[in-house]
């Protein structure tokens, strides 16, 4: 029992960050339409960004990991104006190949930067394991959940109670009818592009310390994402943390109980199984948004 | 079919697509991987005899994972193998000729490896490779090998299956890396006597390496009397092993014995600090250098593991040659390069100095088959013992085979182990 319980603590807090992935991801798709097949290039660059102001420049962790989210806001709000938005009239796929492309170049351009030698991060805070009954945490995998609770929470009540977050949803439902109630959508997708990047980077920030930091550790990563996204249903916001959730606590159980081996094909054996069972996602057919 | 439908197909499409290349992500549009040598230093050229006819550099092929998650190890073989070509050239090179590598980005996948092998066979027509870094890849390559008939020499790979005869290209391949067997062999006397591994879980990265090196450990723990708990293998890209730990925590496990790069080793420790793990460690395979992996996790995490090597750098006298041990240590740091690699990094000066040695030895004849009929012939004391190709039908060498332990943040040789 007591094994089953840490498995599945472990499982919750790795699912915390699929989840936080998987917004991001499934809003940029949900509001702009596009499949961003960038979006692990984000999370490693979130990492090397605290790598970077953190290990390399000495500035305490929080205050890095907020500066590189910055940064990474601006970031995407670049990229959106400059790539996806001259985009936006053509087919689907057009924007879909631009973001594999950046995709690309990003991951090619932290190996110039940074090399592909594996990178410690250091750890922000003691390796101390805190025993709660029979299971052990530690702070920095507390400080990673409630990190990413907070800011699945915040888009919520980001899209939920404010004005803005108004105006997104509208868009959502109805992109013509939002810009004819005068909503300005270029400017709704700007802001859903950079939120979704910058919480991708603030994800490669929190879950760098623990792992290595490389110029490719955003490819499997991505393919989670997808895979969180899919499962949850394109576009769902609820459907993705669920979806997020679900595969930390199944990859975990799995390695644990079943075979390692195989831990990365379960995020790919959820997919199938959803499509076959739910082909509109585990949320079916919520189609609304936060 | 619906809009949305659609885009779900094509993204599935590409999801697909991307993940066939998983192994070598987004590195494929990297400049040129071909990364020649530094010539010389212009007054160490001059001292050549005057062969104007022959001055025309040896070229030789070199295949290791520049990029991609062991590009760290690759990088540092590479930076071992340009101290000893520099070392042969300023000393005359090899038939008064000088010595050039070409190196190739295999990236330690097998696919990328063979491409890299063809290239290096057919477009530049090198009469002999030093690759391919990993078991699988080596594995891969060897075939080419024999197809082409030209010569490898294997300088990190373990996989028992490389120097067995019968695996396809046997005949071309020439290791002086240990097999997991050499490692496990020389590890029986202590492993479970002095290291008390009497109940052990096995960590291995999930190759031809990993699961090689758990079947001879197997045995030999069996051997001693000793029990295997468990057997996990993981991705070499898998970077969160918390569920396979807190099972080994769970399980009456006294000790865990881990096989793959040192970035994983890493990892592995930090996460096995962090359930605040007590299990004996030990870690195996070669790339598990102790200085990398305290660089990458920290001292206090790997502080008290155990890790079998095949070169300790600060200690001469247990190298094949003490004053060639010596002078490459301070040539080493001369350079700048970093503390991380130097455990790494001798495979690649004993690789050159076999090839050379076999071209010697061939009488400059510089043909592959020459090469393959003179490679038998060498024994050059290096740094990780002497290579001579004496075992499986004159194929394998063996080299020294260390347990070291960190302790107190350096990494120590314990004594019991000359027993």
């Amino acid at each position: 029992m007591a094994e089953f319980l840490q498995h599945l603590i472990n499982g919750l807090m790795i699912g915390g960050i699929y989840a936080l992935m998987g917004i991001g991801l499934t809003l940029i798709f949900g509001i702009m339409n596009i499949v961003n097949f960038s979006h692990g290039e984000f999370y490693m660059l979130g990492a090397f960004g605290v790598l970077t102001l953190f290990t390399m420049m000495g500035i305490p962790y929080l205050l890095a990991l907020l500066l590189s989210a910055v940064f990474f806001l601006l970031f995407g709000a670049v990229v959106e104006r400059g790539i996806l938005r001259p985009l936006q009239n053509q087919p689907v796929d057009v924007a879909m190949l631009a973001t594999i492309g950046l995709s690309i170049f990003l991951s090619n351009l932290a190996l110039i930067i940074w090399d592909p030698t594996p990178k410690d991060i250091g750890m922000p805070f003691p390796l101390i394991g805190i025993n709660v009954g029979p299971i052990t945490l530690t702070p920095i995998r507390v400080f990673i959940f409630v990190a990413a609770m907070l800011l699945i929470l915040g888009s919520h009540m980001f899209l939920r109670n404010t004005r803005f977050g108004k105006a997104i949803r509208a868009t959502f439902q109805d992109r013509e009818a939002a810009a004819l109630m005068g909503i300005n959508t270029n400017t709704v997708n700007m802001v859903t592009f950079s939120w979704g990047t910058s919480i991708a980077a603030i994800a490669g920030g929190l879950l760098g310390p623990i792992f290595q930091v490389f110029p490719t550790m955003g490819a499997i990563v991505s393919a989670k994402s997808f895979a969180v996204v899919i499962a949850g249903g394109l576009g769902n916001f609820p459907g993705a943390i669920l979806a997020g959730l679900l595969l930390g606590v199944a990859e975990s159980l799995g390695a644990g109980y079943i075979s390692s081996g195989y831990r990365d094909a379960i995020a790919f054996i959820l997919i199938i199984v959803v499509l076959i069972v739910r082909p509109t996602g585990i949320l079916g057919k919520a189609r609304r948004l936060g | 079919m619906h809009k949305k439908s659609v885009v779900l197909l094509i993204t599935l499409l590409i999801l697909i697509a991307l993940l066939f290349t998983a192994c070598k992500p987004a590195v494929e549009e990297t400049a040129a991987p071909q990364a020649k040598l530094e010539e010389v230093a212009p007054e160490e050229k001059e001292a050549e005899p005057e062969q104007p006819a022959s001055k025309e550099p040896i070229k030789f092929g070199v295949i290791q994972p520049l990029t991609g998650p062991v590009a760290d190890a690759g990088a540092y073989v590479v930076s071992g193998l340009k101290i000893g070509v520099d070392k042969i050239n300023a000393e005359g090179g090899v038939c008064g000729r000088q010595l050039e590598p070409i190196i190739m980005d295999g990236k330690n996948d097998p696919q990328e490896s063979v491409n890299a092998a063809e290239l290096l066979i057919t477009r530049d027509g090198v009469p002999i490779i030093m690759g391919a870094w990993g078991s699988s890849s080596t594995l891969a390559v060897m075939p080419v090998m024999e197809r082409n008939g030209v010569p490898l020499i294997v300088e990190t790979s373990s996989s028992g299956k490389i120097t067995t005869p019968g695996t396809p290209g046997f005949d071309w391949t020439y290791r002086f890396s240990p097999m997991s067997l050499m490692e496990s062999e020389a590890a029986a006397p202590y492993i479970v006597d002095k290291l008390g591994m009497t109940k052990v879980a096995i960590l291995n990265v999930n190759n031809d390496w990993g699961r090689g090196a758990a079947e001879v450990f197997t045995n030999v723990i069996v051997a001693n009397g000793g029990e295997i708990v468990s057997e996990d293998f993981i991705e070499q890209t898998t970077t969160d092993v918390l569920p396979q730990l807190t099972s080994i925590k769970n399980s009456n496990a006294d000790s865990i014995l881990i096989t793959t790069g040192a970035g994983q080793i890493a990892t592995i420790l930090k996460q096995y600090k962090e359930l605040g793990m007590t299990q004996t460690v030990l870690t195996t395979g070669g790339s598990n250098y102790p200085v990398a992996i305290m660089n990458l996790s920290s001292a206090e995490i790997a502080e008290g593991t155990y890790h079998l090597v095949f070169y300790v750098p600060s200690e001469y006298d247990l190298a094949g040659d003490p004053a060639v041990a010596k002078w490459y240590f301070e040539e080493y740091y001369k350079r700048g390069l970093p503390d991380v690699g130097l455990g790494e990094s001798y495979r690649g000066f004993d690789g050159v100095h076999v090839i050379a040695q076999a071209m010697e030895l061939a009488g400059c004849d510089l043909s592959p088959e020459a090469l393959q009929a003179a490679i038998p012939l060498v024994e050059f004391k290096g740094l990780s013992g002497t290579v001579k190709f004496d075992e499986r039908e004159g194929h394998q060498s063996r080299p020294n085979v260390y347990l070291t332990k960190i302790e107190n943040g350096v990494m120590v040789v314990p004594d019991f182990q000359f027993d």
